[in-house]
């Protein structure tokens, strides 16, 4: 799948804290039907960061499910927001273990949405460390 | 409506991992209205003993994970938000339950397990909970306020 510079642009903006930059791109991506391919890129990007949080061997349940729950801990409202269960078979998925075919699309979107930017300013990355981890990102959907 | 000495046995077998004795036990239980009562008065004398004197939801959330990733043999053994919302309210939260009473009971009972453990008490320190436990579970079963 191709991505394009833009939708990168996009998701760099977010996870570097550029908010009003990233709802600024995210509204013309949306004004240019180009939506759809951007939540690909937020998917890919979770992929990688959580194959980076956890190791190329992949943590075991039990890692998952701390990490989860620190998550959920850490913010006001949180534990609202992500239901735990599903989140941990989300970063299960993305370490190539379990189903979600029963989840549907908007749920494994949201949770990938919440947990993206968490994974990632834990690596407490520079820019060019975000640029080579977006890379990385693009690299598994346009493969 | 009442604690029973079977009820006692019945958790006391439980919570030291004796399957024998809680078969045993649990053939010989009547009534298991007095149980829950028992069970919950316990889990919420633990819990204040655990999280005493103060507490934030990110602990509850927190230690909650803590006693699921040592099941994670077993996901769906423990509620999460089952377990999190018993043990606010075991800690004084005022939001209702909105779990159902199976899934609050089993929350309970699992988290009480998990609570005496990481209070490492030993049998004098867990018969003292339990004999508290069955004062405080008869008070509420005979239609007296608990004591706070």
């Amino acid at each position: 799948m191709a991505v394009t510079d833009d939708q990168i642009a996009a998701l760099h903006a977010q996870l570097s804290g550029s908010h009003d930059e990233h709802r600024r791109l995210i509204a013309e991506l949306d004004s240019r039907g180009a939506l759809a391919g951007y939540t690909a890129v937020v998917t890919a990007a979770f992929i990688e960061a959580v194959d980076r949080r956890f190791g190329p061997h992949g943590a075991d349940d039990a890692a998952v499910i701390e990490f989860v729950g620190d998550v959920r801990s850490r913010f006001p409202g949180a534990d609202d927001e992500i239901d735990p269960v599903a989140a941990e078979r989300v970063v299960r998925k993305a370490l190539g273990r379990g189903s979600i075919s029963d989840l549907d699309g908007a749920t494994i979107r949201r949770i990938e949405a919440l947990l993206l930017p968490v994974l990632v300013a834990d690596e407490h990355l520079n820019d060019q460390e975000l640029d080579q981890f977006l890379a990385a990102a693009r690299k598994l959907l346009e493969s | 409506m009442a604690v029973t000495d079977e009820h006692v046995a019945f958790l006391r077998s439980y919570l030291r991992g004796d399957e024998e004795a809680v078969t045993r036990s649990w053939e010989r239980i009547e009534s298991r209205a007095g149980l829950a009562a028992l069970v919950h008065a316990a889990f919420v004398i633990s819990a204040r003993q655990k999280f005493a004197p103060t507490w934030t939801r990110a602990d509850a959330i927190r230690y909650v994970a803590n006693v699921r990733a040592l099941l994670s043999e077993r996901l769906d053994v423990l509620d999460p938000r089952a377990a999190e919302q018993e043990l606010r309210l075991a800690l004084g939260d005022k939001a209702e339950s909105g779990h159902s009473a199976a899934s609050a009971a089993a929350a309970q009972l699992i988290m009480l397990n998990a609570l005496l453990v990481s209070l490492d008490l030993d049998e004098v320190a867990v018969d003292d909970l339990l004999r508290q436990a069955r004062e405080v579970a008869e008070r509420i079963l005979a239609g007296q306020p608990s004591p706070d």
